[in-house]
Parts: structure tokens; sequence; C-alpha cells
């Protein structure tokens, strides 16, 4: 994430081929994900009781006996580096555990839920950015005036509501009030429509989810905007293309936007982990079947193996995101490199 | 609101002639929290008693009951008790937090940037663990196992939060590792320990202090999130708290949800009009 920054500008920037900077990128993930798997493992080593007790506990309570024979089993009686290897061993064959609350192994609880959570969360990064950007350059322009001070003022409103409040909120007004959309879950149950029907059901229940989560993120970008503008602005070539006369929307756009995009994909990448965690949020208020909703789920029934199952896999989906944004930067802007 | 990327790198301490003319969103920020901070230390000379005791009917509504202004919450308790000593954990919760993440990530940070070579690639590869893992994800599990206690609640959400103070402190000493003077007094035999706390540290603390009362925000936030999953410490009245225990009565009575609601969301909102006006303050006076 660090090599987001145009750190290599200036005399000592080698050229360096992309087939090698990609592969400096994908090896710099490798010490992160693994610290990853050691958090998830020792969050597992810290929750009350093991996978035996559990287990034994769940079968009408076993004798001393019987758990011992479970740890066996489980590797749990050998020493903790060991089990740290074992649990590693088994990540990496795509086997993350056995939720015994849902009678499901983790993995594939987790895989069900992670459609619904990237379609939530993509729509609400589109929603966010657009807002976003929309408020963040209105504000530039009206800089002082009440345009810009309405809009400073919204987004400090917005970003001090709790995601939860924001979220009842808009439910009780559209969904309960009004009537307009359905105030939680993924898709109609009765019928089971298929295709389009079946689409646009789904598209009703994500309206309120990605609003909420989009809003509280627009609020942010349209800070963060404003500010790159007004940078931009004060810059000699946009005063030079002033002076050359071109019409002041063809500057804001081609001068002014575009280069205040860049900034943004890095604050963008950066914030992939705190997209998620707002998603919980949401997920939870609207009953959207995603990997927030599941971590909900998981920390009612005090379910350990899930929820260190999901430290997993959304700290990978992140370091995968940062990885996307890094190289969609590096092509963005051609003087980006690895430090 | 601030964001971190919007702390420059100012290097002017507040000076006392700049205080007479703050600018007004500092002022107005700092007016509302301190206001909040006297009712917090005021709570129970206001509301004596425990704000936990069943004080009156449930579910009366703000108004209907002249000796319960705010009303009354599903099992009859005072609202307006409870907002006033909620506001105490809530702001306890907020600072102390704020505190632990700005004491580890200051640490990691002054390490990270003034030792550099594998001190600083350990350390960054730990502050990037604690970025990618989503923040709400981890709390909500460390809280989970370690129980709804109020101290571990600090815990989760400081240990969650420290990541970007570090980044920050590391950013800065990396530029004023270079810095003439710096070096001076390394000439002079200064060791690291010395240089770091008597040179560096000192001219990190203006962007340290807006980080903080941006965490702050975040961490009344986040104590709010934790309470709506039933994460909250129920010896404690907090306004996250209140939000917990109304949820099932949402629909019936949404002032139980909305009164502690707003409450938080004054607060952040002071606390990021503090943040606000605090680089405003520093960017003024670094010379512009």
């Amino acid at each position: 994430m660090t090599s987001a920054a145009p750190a290599a500008t200036g005399p000592s920037a080698r050229p360096h081929s992309t087939g090698r900077y990609v592969g400096l990128r994908l090896l710099q993930m490798v010490p992160t994900l693994l610290l990853i798997l050691v958090t998830a493992f020792l969050l597992l080593k810290l929750a009350p009781g093991d996978a035996a007790q559990v287990l034994a506990g769940d079968s009408g309570g076993g004798d001393a006996a019987y758990i011992a024979t479970l740890r066996q089993r489980f590797g749990l009686d050998q020493p903790i580096a060991i089990q740290l290897l074992l649990y590693a061993r088994n990540v990496l064959t795509g086997e993350l555990g056995f939720s015994f609350r849902n009678n499901m192994p983790v993995a594939e609880l987790i895989a069900a839920r992670v459609v619904p959570t990237l379609l939530l969360t993509g729509l609400a990064l589109l929603v966010a950015v657009l807002l976003g950007v929309a408020g963040g350059v209105t504000a530039a322009l009206t800089r002082g005036r009440l345009a810009d001070r309405l809009i400073g003022a919204i987004a400090l409103l917005l970003y001090a509501t709790p995601g939860f409040l924001l979220g009842i909120g808009l439910m009780i007004l559209f969904g309960v009030v009004l009537l307009w959309l359905p105030t939680g879950g993924y898709a109609d149950a009765n019928g089971a429509a298929e295709g389009w029907a079946h689409a646009g059901s789904v598209a009703r229940h994500l309206v309120l989810p990605v609003v909420t989560l989009g809003m509280l993120y627009a609020a942010i970008y349209s800070r963060f905007t404003r500010s790159a503008m007004i940078e931009i602005y004060a810059q000699d070539y946009i005063r030079t293309a002033r002076a050359k006369g071109l019409a002041p929307a063809r500057i804001a756009w081609r001068h002014g936007v575009r280069n205040a995009l860049l900034p943004l994909v890095t604050i963008i990448g950066l914030q992939a982990g705190s997209l998620l965690s707002g998603a919980i949020v949401v997920e939870t208020v609207f009953a959207w079947p995603g990997l927030g909703r599941l971590a909900f789920e998981a920390v009612q029934q005090r379910d350990y193996n899930l929820l260190s199952g999901l430290v997993l896999c959304t700290g990978a989906l992140v370091v995968i995101t940062n990885l996307i944004v890094d190289l969609l930067y590096a092509t963005l802007d051609p003087r980006v490199r690895l430090r | 609101m601030t964001l971190i990327s919007d702390i420059a790198a100012p290097r002017t301490l507040l000076r006392l002639d700049t205080l007479r003319r703050l600018p007004f969103a500092l002022r107005s920020g700092l007016v509302i929290l301190t206001a909040e901070v006297v009712i917090a230390v005021l709570a129970n000379w206001l509301y004596p008693g425990d704000p936990f005791d069943l004080a009156g009917a449930p579910f009366l509504a703000p108004g209907d009951d002249p000796q319960f202004p705010l009303g009354t919450d599903i099992l009859g308790r005072d609202i307006a008790a409870g907002l006033v000593h909620g506001a105490r954990i809530s702001l306890i919760v907020g600072f102390s937090a704020t505190a632990l993440a700005v004491t580890v990530g200051t640490t990691v940070g002054l390490l990270s940037g003034y030792l550099g070579g594998w001190v600083d690639h350990v350390l960054m590869r730990v502050t990037e663990l604690f970025q990618v893992i989503p923040h709400f994800l981890l709390a909500i599990i460390l809280v989970a196992i370690l129980g709804a206690r109020i101290e571990f609640i600090v815990l989760a959400i400081g240990l969650t939060s420290w990541s970007m103070v570090a980044r920050l402190v590391r950013a800065e000493t990396l530029a004023l590792r270079e810095l003439d003077y710096v070096r001076i007094c390394v000439a002079m035999g200064g060791g690291p320990v010395r240089v770091m706390l008597t040179h560096i540290l000192p001219n990190v603390l203006p962007p340290i202090i807006v980080a903080a009362s941006i965490l702050t925000a975040l961490a009344v936030l986040t104590e709010a999130g934790l309470a709506f999953f039933g994460l909250s410490d129920s010896n404690h009245i907090s306004w996250g708290g209140m939000i917990g225990a109304s949820r099932d009565a949402l629909l019936t009575a949404p002032y139980m949800t909305l009164i502690p609601g707003l409450a938080i969301v004054v607060t952040v909102m002071a606390l990021s009009l503090i943040g606000d006006g605090l680089t405003a303050l520093l960017r003024r006076g670094d010379g512009a």
C-alpha cells in the first residue's frame, strides 16, 4: 500500500517493466497475508473453549477422556507452533474449520456470502464516488459561498451519524412510513421469481443499504475532493488554462477533476477495510445476507471458528483490493512505481 | 471532519496570540465538547442515583410527563438521566481508546521512522496488518472474546485504530530525521531515545493532536456500533448502550433511539469541528 505514493519521481526514478512491478507487488503481499493467518489463529486460541469442548458440549457434555480423544484427533494436544502449522496447512488447502452452530464448513458459509457483500460494497462505492466527487467539486468551485457551506454541513452531519442510525432512519422513512422500498432481506421470499423479476426484486432490496453505505462514504470523499480541487486550482497550469480562455467547465473537468481523482483512488484503496466495516453495520440493519450479517450472527452465537475465518477472508479481500488499486494507480499514473 | 490525509506537516506549536483568534469551527467545537464534559462531570449532582433505576412508567414519550422531559425507556428508566450519565462513559471510552491508540501509534511510528532498517520493516508489516483487517470486525471479535466490559471495549477500539497514527508519525519522523538540528544533536552524541523524545516528538505533536480529535470521534462512533451489536457494558450506562437497549422498540418508540443517537451526532460533530479548526489553525501558523 505504501507504493501508492508517487515516491519514485525525480532523478532516482528508474523505469521498471510492468511485469516486474506486478511480481514485486505480489511478493510484498506475502508477509501481510501470513500475519493475517497468524492473527486468525491467535484469535481462535484466545477464544474460550476449543473445538473439542464445543463438540463435546454440543453432543450432550462429554467426559474428560472423550474430550482428550477429540483434542488428539484435532491436533489440539500438540505444542502451539505445531498447531499453527496445522492451521496454516488447513487454510492453504481451503479448510477453514467447521461452524458447529450452523453445522456447515466455515468456507462454505463464507463463500455463499461473498457475492452479496461485493455487490453491496461495489455499488455503494460507486454511489459514494459519484456523490462525493460531484459534491466536492461543487463545493470547491463555490468556495466560501452558500453551496459550499451547505455541502460542508451535510457532509459533517452524515459523517457524524452512526451508520446504523442513518440506516434505521432511511428504513423507517422509505420502508415503513412511505412503503416505497422493502425494509430488509435479499429478495422477495414469495413466488421465488426467476430471471428479470428476481433481479428486479434484488435491486429494490439493494437500494436502501447501498444508499446508506454510499452516503456515509460520499461525505468523506466530498471533503477530500474539495481540498484536492482547491489545491489544484492554486497551480500554475490552471492559471495558464484560464489565460488561454478555456471555458470554466472544461478547466474544471480536464484540469481539475481528472487530477483530483488520482489521490482519491489512493484514499479508496486505503479505505477498503473501512468500507467492509461499514458493510457489517449496514448489512445487519437491513438483513442483507453478506459477510457483515454473517459476522453479526457469528458474534451473537459466539461462533469463533466462523469469526476467525471471517478475519482471514476479509483481510485477504482487502489485501487483494489494495493490490488492484495499486496496479490501477500505476496504470493511471506511470510515474508511480514501487519505492 | 478532517481526514488523516488532510493533515499536512505543520511544524508550529500553538502560540498564545493565535488562541485569541481561533477559527470558528474550533471555537464552536470546543464550546460543545466542554459543555458535554461539564455535564458528564456533574452527572451525579444533576441526576443523583442510579440511572438504571426504574423511575416511572415505561414508554413515556418526551413531554408526556413533566417529571421526565425526555421520556422513559422500555423498562421505565429516565432517558434524561441516562443521557447525562451516559455522556460520562461515552466520553471516557472515546478519550481512553484514543489515548491508547495515540500511545501505541506514536511509539511504533517513532521507532519505525527513526530507526529504519529491519525495525521499520517489521513494524510496518504489523501496522499494515491492522489496516487490512476491517477495524470494526476485529473490535467486535475482541469484545466478544474478552467480554463486554468497559476496559475491553476501550482496548478493542484502541487496538484497532492506532495504525493511522503510526503511519502519520512515521512519515513526519522520516522528514524530521533529515533536518539539520536533529543531525547536529546526533553528531553531538545524542542517543536515539534522547533525539526521539526531545527533538522529534515535540515536533510531531501538532498533527498527533489533530489525529487525536478525529480518533476520538471515531471511537465514540465505534462504541455506539458495538453497543448496537449488543456488545456494551451492562454495568455502565452509555449512549450506545441506550440505543442497543431500545432496539426492540425501534418502530413503536423511535425517540428512545433518536435521543441518544442525537447526542452521539452532536459529540462527533463537535470533535470533527475541533479537528477541522486545529488543521486550519496549524496551516495558518505554518506561515501561510
